[in-house]
């Protein structure tokens, strides 16, 4: 049976989903965090990185996410609903909550299209890349169950013509 | 009820003799359980009851409270509950699959991942059913995929 989840497996999520974002945000300031530190509180410090402000908000941002996921995929809280639904859900309120984000902390002026624009952008490609290996993973575990249940198939057979 | 125990040690084989005015459910429950033991089971059709090789169930499934025995052309009511039939099939390679149903590992035909990490299990009469995401570990478990 599938392990109950704790406290700790949440905090254990939201560590990596946050020291992941941290390191995106790093390669962000290091590429553009001097053309864009005028303008963007995100990016305030330039290519030294993100102010712990920043960090902060990122963390806040990270805890409501691994909520929203530990809510949307709980069988037990949300029943009946299909899988593609339920992805679709996750997803608008990802995009939703960043959208809050951005507006409440000002990440960036909210009155420039380019931003936003890169904004979508980066949440595209996050979104396309992270459909694309839970497409490639499910394929693999499914190559694995069919070997697996061939194997054993094989091995009840020997069984059955060992006895008789 | 009155239980009797004899021991004969020239005997072959044991013996169960039920003695009763007539058949009420617990006796029926009683039987089927005692059947169970001998890897049969007992499954009641139209009013018949017919006794059932284990290896040629499907799986069992729960729908309003009742528990029913599928197998490849035919669906029989069984008075066992589902723990109970658990309990005893595991045995022999039946497993659970989500809350109401319990599946024949060995009638299992194909096995597919959902982007859910739920499994889903096509029986040798192509009717698919649905691994719960808590069991589904236990099939990857058997099957060395984790």
């Amino acid at each position: 049976m599938e392990r109950r989840k704790t406290l700790l497996d949440f905090m254990g999520h939201v560590l990596i989903i946050y020291g992941f974002t941290m390191v995106c945000m790093l390669c962000f300031a290091i590429l553009f965090g001097e053309s864009a530190k005028e303008y963007s509180s995100f990016l305030a410090l330039g290519s030294k990185g993100v102010t712990s402000e920043v960090m902060a908000q990122l963390l806040f941002l990270v805890v409501i996410i691994e909520v929203l996921q530990a809510t949307i995929g709980n069988e037990n809280i949300i029943k009946f609903i299909p899988v593609k639904l339920k992805s679709i859900c996750m997803v608008l309120f990802v995009f939703i909550t960043v959208i809050l984000f951005i507006i409440k902390f000002q990440w960036f002026p909210i009155g420039m299209w380019q931003p936003w624009a890169m904004f979508i952008l980066c949440f595209l490609i996050c979104f396309g890349m992270s459909t694309y290996l839970s497409i490639i993973k499910t394929k693999m575990e499914n190559q694995k169950l069919s070997e697996g249940l061939e194997r054993l198939k094989r091995q009840w057979k020997e069984e059955e013509q060992n006895e008789s | 009820m009155k239980i009797t125990i004899k021991t004969a040690s020239e005997a072959t084989d044991t013996e169960v003799s039920i003695t009763c005015k007539h058949l009420t459910p617990e006796i029926e429950k009683m039987i089927a359980m005692l059947r169970m033991l001998d890897m049969q089971l007992t499954g009641i059709k139209e009013g018949e009851t017919y006794l059932l090789d284990v290896s040629k169930v499907l799986y069992i499934d729960t729908v309003d409270k009742k528990v029913f025995i599928y197998t490849k052309d035919s669906v029989y009511e069984t008075y066992l509950h589902l723990y109970e039939l658990e309990e005893q099939l595991s045995k022999v390679d039946f497993f659970r699959a989500n809350k109401s149903c319990i599946i024949n590992f060995k009638q299992i035909i194909s096995l597919k991942a959902e982007i859910d990490r739920k499994l889903r299990a096509t029986m040798s009469n192509g009717e698919q059913l649905m691994i719960s995401r808590q069991y589904a570990d236990y099939i990857k478990e058997r099957l060395g995929v984790k």
